[in-house]
């Protein structure tokens, strides 16, 4: 007689020798890594030939500043205009566009303020500048920004240097506070950081929920019921749970595969077009803003973001499956996918209109609640909305999994 | 319950809704026998197995299959018994081989042992080629020949078949007889077959069980239903009319079968000549 563990780990096997085989991988791993790369290279190659314009203002009034016994007053905001400028005069398709207001240089597309006590506060130790950047990190137009923004750096640490003939122990930090238009602002407790991994991790978990969706009736009981070894496997395991756990355990994995090759999708095609566009050597981080960058994902916060797109993947997984034992085949795989893909469409459109949104028809949604979860948890701001949206995460997986358990016991899941 | 019996039901009911599809039928099965569950398409076979092998629940009666009590304890009934059902299953992605030892597997059987039955199986059943095949490209009979294989390797004590050979060809379905009978004779197994095809089964059964609309309307030896209903020996005939007269049993329920010899105590003429008596 055959013991129920032994059969588990024997199912278990069956399940993952289902998911090797080269129709699955390829829906697991080639397709996340292929459409990424696709996502993030094509555009580059699109976007590489336009113009960009970078809109700045500078109110420096300039700071004086004792050299060699002479009182010299220094500019820093004039100099890295012109810094900036000569640039420039070498990269055919980068505009530098001069105005007179903080106003207009914030409201651009992709605009730089530089203070009036720029100068005077480097010099002391610690200044500020503000930008406005509309264009993706994956865009020539973002790229050339970050440059552009080196170039201030690199004009106030010389002078700084120079002046001061000082090492690196001590060069003065400019902090660079982004701007957002008031319009739309996000009534958020999280911090701009956060904020800015908050649309990577949104679509990553959009595209992996339609990714394992369609995984998910490869490997479900559906394709089961229509390869007609759902009754065999009935008829053979000793405890029907063992069918429904190993099922989970192989998305999970699957999932997992799914997730590293999305991420290595991103990251290779991120390369590549830094290659395609050129690389100044100022500016990396190309992955995109639809991806997460190489040092987000290799911190903690990477793994916090991963750990929560496996759960969303679970539950994914787990509602196909409850929804294949609840009802026939054909009833399952409409209702299946649209209820996965409904929720993950409502869950994108809204955060992605508002990375930071409470509105009603946000906070219903499961995939939401992993977003604002796993986000706080990345901005240490834990409080007690994530705490009842843990709660009703553990509630959903638990209630799912359940009735998946129970509903496979009912005789109707054998004849439909 | 008889220990004489591998099977035994007791008043067997079982209704979908409203539908009554088993109305109150009593099998016994004696070990060694093959045992043929007749009956036309939608007469209850397939669901007095599925009851049988834990897959459903009766709605009323008592079920003991290896002397399990299935209607309380179906988990233990499972993987104990080999089962053919009526749908040629597999998983068309990956090769024959594995599809035969991945539910081996799960049943508990020894890979080695596995491989050498399937081999051997395979081998007489000119299907060797096959095994290195994906179990998609497979046609219709060659998949329910996979099963059957897949089921015997499986199987302990009992096997039971839904309807084996349909859907073969005339050859392939006298060399999937001459197994299911060399498991009875050579292996002292125990075979219930469903079929709704009498001459299938002519050469092969020794105790038959006729269902018609949820009823079991004869039950006996295979001797017994030739000479109650058939004075010229024919089984065929023997079946349609113990079928057509309904309700009709040559002794009281039980008592014929617990003073019969096993069949794998016999001979292959034994058993043609006297029906297995």
């Amino acid at each position: 007689m055959v013991r129920k563990r032994d059969q588990f780990t024997a199912i278990l096997k069956k399940d993952l020798k289902l998911v090797f085989t080269w129709k699955t991988i390829l829906v697991t791993v080639g397709i996340p890594f292929i459409m990424m790369f696709l996502i993030i290279f094509l555009p580059t190659i699109f976007i590489g030939a336009q113009q960009a314009t970078i809109t700045i203002c500078s109110d420096d009034i300039g700071s004086d500043e004792l050299y060699n016994s002479t009182i010299i007053n220094i500019n820093l905001g004039d100099a890295s205009i012109a810094n900036i400028q000569l640039f420039v005069e070498n990269v055919s398709n980068i505009e530098i566009r001069i105005v007179d207001t903080r106003e207009e240089a914030l409201n651009a597309s992709n605009g730089i303020y530089i203070p009036a006590n720029f100068s005077e506060a480097t010099f002391d130790g610690k200044s500020s500048l503000e930008f406005h950047k509309s264009s993706s990190d994956i865009s020539i137009q973002g790229v050339y920004f970050d440059q552009v923004i080196n170039k201030i750096h690199e004009t106030a640490f010389s002078a700084f240097l120079y002046l001061n003939n000082i090492t690196q122990d001590n060069i003065p930090q400019i902090e660079e506070i982004f701007y957002s238009p008031p319009v739309g602002e996000p009534e958020s407790g999280w911090s701009q950081a956060t904020l800015q991994l908050a649309a990577p991790f949104a679509y990553a978990m959009f595209i992996l929920i339609t990714l394992v969706g369609n995984m998910g009736r490869t490997i479900g009981f559906g394709k089961e019921k229509e390869d007609g070894t759902f009754e065999t496997m009935l008829s053979i395991t000793k405890n029907r749970a063992h069918l429904v756990f190993s099922k989970l355990v192989v998305g999970l994995i699957a999932s997992l595969l799914s997730i590293v090759a999305y991420f290595a999708g991103s990251v290779f095609a991120g390369l590549l077009s830094l290659s395609v566009i050129g690389d100044s050597g100022d500016s990396m981080g190309v992955e995109g803003i639809l991806a997460l960058s190489i040092d987000d994902l290799l911190s903690i916060k990477g793994v916090v973001l991963l750990i929560g797109l496996v759960i969303a993947l679970v539950i994914t997984m787990l509602a196909l499956m409850t929804v294949d034992t609840m009802f026939s085949k054909t009833i399952a795989e409409r209702v299946g996918m649209t209820v996965v893909m409904g929720f993950g469409l409502l869950f994108y459109f809204t955060v992605a209109f508002d990375p930071a949104t409470t509105a009603p028809y946000a906070v219903i949604n499961p995939f939401y609640w992993i977003y604002h979860l796993f986000l706080s948890i990345v901005d240490l701001s834990f409080t007690w909305v994530d705490g009842i949206y843990l709660v009703l995460i553990v509630g959903l997986l638990t209630t799912m999994l359940f009735l998946a358990r129970k509903a496979i016991e009912r005789e109707k899941v054998l004849f439909t | 319950m008889d220990d004489e019996f591998i099977i035994e039901t007791k008043e067997l009911r079982k209704s979908f809704g409203k539908k009554e599809i088993l109305k109150g039928i009593s099998l016994h099965v004696p070990k060694g026998c093959i045992y043929a569950l007749l009956g036309p398409n939608g007469a209850g076979k397939t669901t007095t197995i599925r009851i049988l092998t834990g897959i459903l629940k009766p709605t009323s009666g008592e079920v003991y299959v290896l002397g399990v009590d299935v209607k309380k304890n179906p988990d233990e009934i499972r993987a104990e018994i080999g089962i053919l059902s009526q749908l040629s299953a597999g998983y068309k992605d990956i090769k024959t081989r594995d599809n035969i030892l991945l539910f081996t597997s799960i049943v508990g059987v020894d890979k080695e042992e596995a491989s050498q039955k399937m081999m051997k199986l395979l081998l007489d059943l000119d299907m060797l080629d096959k095994l290195d095949q994906n179990f998609g490209k497979l046609s219709g009979g060659e998949k329910r020949v996979i099963n059957l294989v897949r089921t015997i390797i499986s199987s302990g004590e009992l096997i039971i078949l839904d309807e084996p050979t349909t859907g073969l060809d005339i050859a392939r379905a006298k060399k999937v007889r001459d197994i299911i009978h060399a498991l009875v004779k050579l292996d002292g197994k125990t075979v219930l077959m469903s079929s709704h095809i009498t001459s299938d089964l002519e050469d092969l059964a020794t105790h038959t069980g006729i269902l018609k609309e949820g009823e079991l309307v004869f039950e006996g030896t295979k001797k017994e239903v030739i000479e109650k209903y058939a004075s010229d020996g024919d089984f065929e005939a023997a079946i349609i009319r113990a079928f057509e007269n309904g309700r009709d049993f040559p002794k009281p329920l039980g008592e014929t079968f617990t003073k019969m010899e096993s069949f794998s105590d016999k001979t292959e003429s034994d058993v043609s000549e006297n029906g297995g008596n």
